[in-house]
């Protein structure tokens, strides 16, 4: 049936049949992949919110707990920092699309470096923070949540070292520039899920 | 030559969407979705920033009232 099909491909210059087997037919194979693995990680996040929300609320015991400091300032710093890195991605994904190889490299360098200050600033913050996850369950959902975030910026930045080596090598290209595409999505739910923790933690 | 043409509309039904890139794709569509693409994920991520700072207004708001 797929000979067919290709045949048909041969001869029309247009698909005709079922699609190719083990591929959407719709979204691109790259794509696909991606947006699985972000489906998934939203519900470990979800799992993981579940259980703060259960602890500060069900609890009954005010957050944070009292003797404890939660470094806002620090934090919105970093919410800054990791905002900044997006939109230097957004910059080099704009650049490669028009073409423009010293955009891409300069804003996909950036968002690397910006990214690894933000997981620099996050580690120094537990090393001074004052409490250990096994303190306090409040103590244990803060490292939990905080922690899991700090896991995706990590393999964010490792996406983003890939793209950014590539970059300067001149893989990518106005036609093909799936590669900084597919990391940017991932780059930007990272962010985004920054920001939920960072209101519902320290914020709220 | 009506089975060829009836087999054709089935297999039409069947058969892939035109050929469009999901990726490239930045027509303006009623629905953001940020998993489409590179440009709709950062707009989405705007849209929730601001949402969101609404939202801790809001609270505050609230708060200094009760």
């Amino acid at each position: 049936m797929e000979a067919a099909s290709i045949a048909h491909t041969a001869g029309h210059g247009e698909h005709h049949g079922p699609p190719t087997a083990h591929r959407s037919s719709r979204v691109e194979a790259q794509l696909l992949g991606m947006l699985l693995f972000i489906v998934s990680e939203v519900m470990i996040f979800a799992a993981f919110f579940t259980a703060y929300f259960f602890i500060r609320i069900a609890s009954g015991e005010p957050w944070p707990a009292p003797g404890t400091h939660l470094p806002e300032d620090v934090a919105g710093v970093n919410t800054a920092i990791l905002m900044s890195s997006s939109f230097t991605l957004h910059w080099a994904q704009t650049s490669i699309k028009k073409g423009n190889r010293f955009g891409l490299k300069a804003g996909i360098l950036t968002t690397f470096l910006l990214g690894c200050t933000f997981l620099f600033i996050q580690i120094n913050e537990y090393a001074n923070i004052g409490f250990a996850p096994q303190d306090h369950a409040q103590q244990t959902i803060f490292y939990s949540l905080t922690g899991l975030h700090g896991a995706h910026v990590f393999i964010g930045l490792c996406l983003l070292l890939f793209v950014t080596i590539r970059s300067f090598r001149g893989h990518y290209s106005p036609e093909e520039h799936r590669g900084v595409e597919i990391p940017g999505i991932y780059w930007h739910f990272v962010d985004i899920m920054w920001i939920v923790v960072y209101t519902t933690v320290y914020v709220l | 030559m009506c089975e060829a043409h009836f087999a054709h509309c089935v297999l039409g039904l069947l058969g892939p969407r035109p050929s469009e890139s999901a990726v490239s794709d930045t027509r303006t569509t009623i629905v953001l979705n940020p998993l489409r693409s590179e440009d709709e994920a950062f707009r989405f991520l705007l849209y929730t920033f601001v949402a969101i700072a609404v939202i801790v207004g809001l609270v505050f708001a609230l708060r200094a009232l009760i």
